[in-house]
């Protein structure tokens, strides 16, 4: 027959079968010819064909090929059952394309007929999904019962062709695009094995032989004449077909469809690339949440948290009664949003009279605010100007919560309370030395707050804060301010340019006072000057001078060197000693004993008494005194001073120490000193913080034990000398307190300039004395550095002595021992002659010399005194003219 | 010889219409029920992500545009005739087509793009009837040339015709990210038709070829944004803005989240547009990394089972539809994520079934009707999953 032979021949060109598949030309031929959906109005003219006709030409040509008709029943041509099964399209497509093919091979109206009944089924489906095949969805969702899926298909007997189509794998068609003939060949094994398909019958129980590719008369065992030349015949009507087709416009309805492009394949291809982009959209997503989830985490909670300091309240410092010195007080800041200040020309222009800051800066400061920042405009409002910007109402300003400390007592305790800088720690004294105490433990808050920094109710408080202790002094307030009062005028008075005093318990060691001038107020640091804030008592070392004779001569009579009534040679007040030549101030006299030595304050003579004691002795009672070391009052500056090593230069070092100078100390060294030589001989360590009040309850701060320096009898002989110093024969007459006892010492140092040695008119004029003499209660020091004019200490600083003790003794309950009258007014003899006559004088005049005698007169008339009548009843009268 | 189940099948192949029994008991109850469940996810996070109680009308009203996308789509899935869809396909397009010049002529500016056409009290966007619209049409091209050896650069002549019109009139809208759904989901509905591999691969380096000419065509703020996306630190304020909060939310929320309601990013404003484009930032902050990939799952369950219905397809004119629209759904799904977790530059496409807004919501349950449609009438018996 035809087909067989064109296999043989291979008279289809080559090159037109490359562009297939290997499976196209490997696989068998004609078979995948399916004319979808053919539409009987635009196929050829033969359309109005009967069945019957087509069933006829079956017969026939199952009579003419004698093989095909032994392998099937005669065609028996009625309209198509019901199928029990549905026939799978691609068998559907083979086998119209079979019937396609015998009607291309037969008279037209024929063709039409045969393709239109086996058509009949697959026809309005139009169906080009390849069923045989499982899909991978159909796998993944298991789905039963698919047509198609490992399921014979049966077909109905009546239908040769299409019963043995469903005997054979389908096999891919292969008609090239340029609709080439249909080339026959042997499939090869490979092939056969590709194209089988499990859910395609049972191969394994067909033989062989029919699964190569069979055409209608293909048999290759027996090659009939007839066949052939149907064949033939069959090949020259596809070519024919295949051309009209081409050329036709009825092209696009008769595109030969192959599914090669198989659809299945395609899904999974589209279902495979959703999976690799998810799996990379989940890749991300592990990288994002795991990998870099912490850093983002921290992003996160810095964007929104805000943590927030609560400041502890501060401890108030109190005075040695319980009254408050200095305490925190509830402010206000002020500051601004400025994303919501739309017109900040006009705010600046508002605020500025109540801030009370000059407008043009202030405007300028406002508008070059950032947007989105919250500036602070002013801190620690006080309240009344708080009102008032509340009262403006401006939604874009706001008040942050403060504190500001405020000291009671204001310059008066300045220098011992420090203060604090805007953060609210402590910058100097005591608020800078007791900040732990004070400050307590702040507490935080974590706030959440949203893009616009709102804060958002999610407030988690971290920690509460723990306010600060109160601080319990030694100070008393009367005293101190007794003694500011007294310092200021001292200092004022003798145009000084310093001064400094000190009131301290001589029998314990505790500070009831402590002033420096000049002062300032730490309530408005922007006033004062960093000079002023200096506690001159506690950090200034000067060459203390001649108050320092009184613990030479306190270790001489305590190592029992000399007596109070030892005579000292001190050569009329000028002595040679080494190199040297030492003077005194008061000059003239050839000898003195040890106690006018300290009264007269001779320095010669406590240069030999310190002599004859020795350096060891005199550095050994320095360090006893205290002096060289710091004094541990608990001030944030406390200077130990110097006790220079003078082993080089013994004699006269210790000659020139031996009256206060080679040697340096603070103010408090001295009056620590002092109070240890006259309270009977021990040395107290200077208190002013008492302790810490924690919740009502007093913690008493550790106070370093005080120490024996001296004896009880050598302390009660240098009070009987230091008594004398304030005698009429001392130095210290102005000292002298009515009605009580009053021992003391001055001093009257030259003051030594750096780099111009001891300079003359610069002097420290100080006096440290103590009330009373015999139980010494208080002692006091003071200091005027610098007087202007005269500068003794007897002259300058003790009055200011006198004037603090007279007033702070009956507060100290300390009585006064001597009983002085008070002097009593002139008595006024109202019948003793006019001082001056008050004839021709002026009223006024008049008046005045009157009311010296006691005498309230009568007015009367207008002008000039005329005279002055005294009835014998009555006021006298004055006659006016 | 036959029973009434050969019957059945028959009809069913042959193109009998079902009746509305059949219909109705073919129902993909479980694409349906897939959907509920993110839809109801959904609800849940848009709940948080618009702050809770006070505006749980936003709650209120999305619901009620499901449920009214439920009913479209069933009742689009229940309209009769197997052929009702493919018959009216060109009709749809041209409609949508028409639509979209329109909104030249007419359409309402909103956000800077002239995208809507007010009807009544209808906010209609033609742009996206036209994402369906697009899928119909090329279907039933590619449905009515059954192209057998695969698509050829002269087959795409048409089709490029069909697909080119509409997205210049969005790209004009402006409209890039609705632009870039509408070409990538036909270029999927030709692959399925049977693109050429080699054409395809041509396609692909012809995309990449011609991106430097796009950048050139490209608003200002399309290349910042896209400039952004490699860069977003440069404009934390700025530009990159979205893309950090977005990316902070997602990665603080760690692998379990935050807790429904305690996600600080979304709470406390900081995520932009957390209820609409930014809402998977929302979910994956407060139900961490588990509960994004839970909602990834959901998603790729619907794919599987939309492709199992295309897969199942009746004709070439249902498989075409059905995997169009399934693009349509998973690029949206792919855009919006991938925008969010930083991988794509950020363009307006709301995440489906769960961003806020009614256009999408409506639009996807359209398609969900169609693809329920052809499920219906597809080849499959038994039981739906």
């Amino acid at each position: 027959m035809a087909l067989p032979r064109q296999n043989r021949h291979r008279d289809n060109p080559p090159d037109r079968s490359r562009s297939l598949t290997k499976r196209q030309r490997g696989g068998v031929s004609v078979q995948g010819r399916l004319f979808q959906r053919p539409k009987p109005a635009r196929t050829s003219g033969a359309v109005s064909t009967s069945r019957k006709e087509g069933s006829s030409l079956m017969r026939l040509m199952g009579r003419l090929l004698p093989s095909w008709q032994t392998q099937r029943p005669p065609v028996v041509r009625t309209p198509l059952p019901p199928t029990k099964k549905p026939i799978p399209p691609f068998q559907r497509e083979q086998k119209s394309l079979l019937d396609r093919l015998l009607a291309s091979a037969s008279p037209a109206h024929l063709a039409r007929s045969t393709s239109r009944s086996a058509e009949e089924p697959a026809r309005e489906s139009g169906s080009s999904v390849r069923q045989g095949q499982p899909s991978f969805l159909a796998r993944v969702f298991k789905t039963q019962d698919q047509p198609g899926v490992a399921q014979r298909v049966d077909v109905p007997p009546s239908l040769p062709i299409a019963r043995h189509l469903a005997q054979r794998p389908p096999v891919a068609p292969p008609v090239s695009r340029e609709g080439g003939a249909a080339v026959s060949r042997d499939p090869s094994p490979l092939i056969q094995k590709l194209f089988h398909r499990p859910t395609q019958g049972r191969p394994s129980q067909r033989p062989a032989r029919e699964r190569v590719a069979v055409v209608p008369g293909a048999s290759r065992d027996t090659p009939s004449l007839l066949a052939s030349l149907f064949g033939f015949f069959l090949r020259v009507k596809i070519k024919q077909r295949v051309a009209s087709i081409r050329s036709s416009s009825m092209a696009p309805q008769v595109v030969p469809y192959v599914d090669k492009t198989n659809p299945q394949a395609r899904i999974t291809f589209l279902l495979g690339c959703y999976i690799v982009v998810f799996c990379v959209l989940a890749m991300r997503a592990v990288d994002l949440t795991i990998f870099q989830g912490d850093s983002l985490q921290q992003r996160a909670r810095s964007q929104h948290k805000k943590k927030i300091i609560m400041t502890a309240n501060r401890g108030r410092i109190l005075d040695r009664n319980g009254r408050t010195l200095a305490i925190s007080l509830p402010t206000y800041a002020l500051s601004v949003d400025i994303d919501q200040a739309e017109n900040r020309a006009q705010l600046a222009a508002d605020l500025a009279p109540i801030l009370g800051v000059p407008l043009d800066e202030f405007r300028s400061r406002m508008l070059a605010f950032k947007p989105g920042s919250y500036p602070i405009l002013k801190r620690q409002l006080p309240p009344e100007v708080t009102r008032k910007i509340r009262n403006l109402d401006h939604h874009s300003l706001f008040f942050m919560p403060e504190s500001r400390r405020f000291y009671t007592m204001g310059e008066v305790t300045s220098h011992i309370l420090g203060f604090v800088n805007f953060e609210g720690r402590g910058r100097e004294g005591l608020e800078r030395s007791f900040e732990d105490e004070l400050h307590g433990i702040n507490g935080a808050q974590v706030i959440g707050h949203d893009r616009l920094g709102r804060p958002m109710p999610m407030v988690k408080t971290v920690t509460e804060p723990h306010p600060g202790a109160d601080l319990s002094t030694t100070i008393d307030t009367t005293i101190q301010y007794v003694a500011y009062r007294a310092l200021l005028k001292g200092v004022q008075k003798s145009q000084a340019k310093a001064g400094m005093a000190v009131v301290l318990d001589a029998n314990n060691g505790e500070i009831l006072a402590l002033v420096n001038q000049p002062s300032y107020n730490p309530n408005n640091l922007a006033d004062s000057q960093s000079n002023d804030r200096r506690n001159r008592v506690v950090t200034d070392l000067f060459e203390p001078g001649s108050t320092f004779k009184v613990f030479t001569i306190g270790a001489a009579l305590e190592e029992k060197t000399v007596t109070p009534d030892t005579v000292i040679d001190i050569e009329n007040g000028t002595a040679r000693i080494a190199d040297r030549t030492i003077t005194d101030f008061h000059k003239g006299v050839r000898y003195h004993t040890v106690s006018q030595v300290l009264q007269r304050s001779s320095n010669v003579g406590a240069a030999k008494i310190g002599l004859q004691l020795g350096n060891e002795l005199l550095e050994k009672y320095m360090y006893l005194f205290g002096f060289g070391a710091p004094t541990g009052i608990g001030l944030p500056s406390d200077p130990g001073g110097s006790i220079p090593n003078i082993s080089h230069y013994r004699k006269i070092g210790l000659a020139t120490r031996s009256y206060g100078y080679g040697i340096t100390t603070t103010p408090l060294h001295i009056t620590m000193a002092f109070a240890a030589a006259i309270n009977g001989g021990i040395y107290y360590p200077p208190t002013l913080v008492k302790g810490r009040v924690v919740d009502g309850v007093m913690v008493p701060t550790h106070r370093p034990p005080p120490h024996r320096v001296i004896s009880e009898e050598t302390s009660a002989k240098l009070r009987k000398i230091l008594h004398s110093v304030v005698s009429d024969e001392g130095t210290a007459v102005e000292a002298a307190v009515e009605g009580y006892q009053v021992g003391g010492k001055t001093g009257t140092a030259r003051k030594a300039i750096p780099g111009q040695g001891y300079v003359r008119g610069r002097y420290y004029a100080s006096f440290v004395g103590f009330i009373p003499v015999d139980k010494p209660r208080v002692v006091i020091f003071v200091s005027i550095d610098e007087p202007g004019g005269i500068y003794y200490g007897g002259k300058v600083a003790a009055p200011v002595f006198k004037e603090i003790a007279q007033e702070i003794l009956p507060r100290l309950a300390v009585f006064p021992e001597t009983h002085v009258d008070p002097p009593l007014p002139d008595l006024i003899d109202p019948l003793a002659p006019l001082s001056e006559s008050v004839e021709n004088t002026s009223l006024s005049r008049a008046l005045e010399i009157l009311s010296k005698q006691g005498i309230v007169p009568q007015v009367q008339g207008y002008g000039v005194v005329k005279s002055l009548e005294t009835p014998t009843e009555g006021p006298p009268r004055l006659i006016m003219q | 010889m036959s029973t009434m189940s050969d019957e059945k099948n028959m009809r069913l192949l042959g193109g009998s219409s079902l009746g509305w029994r059949d219909r109705l008991a073919r129902f993909p109850i479980g694409l349906l029920a897939l959907l509920v469940l993110v839809t109801l996810g959904g609800l849940v996070v848009l709940y948080s992500a618009v702050g809770g109680g006070d505006n749980i009308d936003y709650v209120w009203r999305q619901s009620a545009r499901f449920l009214l996308g439920v009913v479209l789509m069933v009742s689009i899935s229940m309209l009769g005739g197997e052929k009702v869809y493919r018959r009216y396909a060109y009709f749809f397009y041209g409609f949508s087509l028409f639509l979209l010049l329109l909104v030249f002529a007419s359409g309402t500016i909103g956000m800077g793009a002239r995208r809507w056409l007010v009807i009544g009290f209808l906010n209609l966007q033609p742009s996206e009837l036209m994402k369906v619209a697009i899928v119909l049409a090329l279907a039933r091209y590619f449905h009515d040339r059954s192209i057998a050896t695969g698509i050829g650069i002269s087959d795409l002549f048409t089709p490029m015709l069909m697909i080119l019109v509409p997205t210049i009139l969005v790209i004009k809208q402006p409209d890039l990210g609705t632009a870039v759904i509408l070409v990538a989901v036909a270029m999927v509905v030709i692959i399925a038709a049977g693109l050429e591999w080699k054409l395809f691969a041509a396609v692909i380096i012809l995309l990449g070829a011609s991106m430097p000419l796009g950048w050139n065509l490209m608003h200002d703020y399309q290349r910042r944004r896209i400039l952004t996306l490699f860069s977003p630190e440069k404009d934390p304020l700025g530009a990159g803005y979205h893309i950090i909060q977005s990316k902070i939310a997602i990665g603080s929320g760690g692998l379990f989240g935050k807790g429904f309601m305690a996600g600080s990013q979304s709470q406390l404003n900081f995520l932009p547009e957390r209820h609409t484009d930014f809402i998977f930032s929302v979910l994956a902050e407060e139900w961490g990394f588990a509960g994004g990939l839970l909602l990834l799952t959901m998603y790729c369950m619907i794919f599987l089972r939309t492709l199992f219905i295309a897969s199942m397809a009746a004709d070439r004119f249902g498989l075409l539809t059905v995997v169009g629209l399934t693009a349509l759904f998973s690029f949206q799904v792919i855009v919006n994520m991938g925008m969010v977790i930083g991988l794509l530059p950020v363009v307006g496409i709301p995440l489906p079934m769960i961003s806020y807004g009614g256009s999408s919501m409506l639009t996807l349950m359209l398609a969900m009707g169609l693809m329920a449609h052809v499920s219906i009438h597809s080849k499959q018996h038994g039981r739906t999953i």
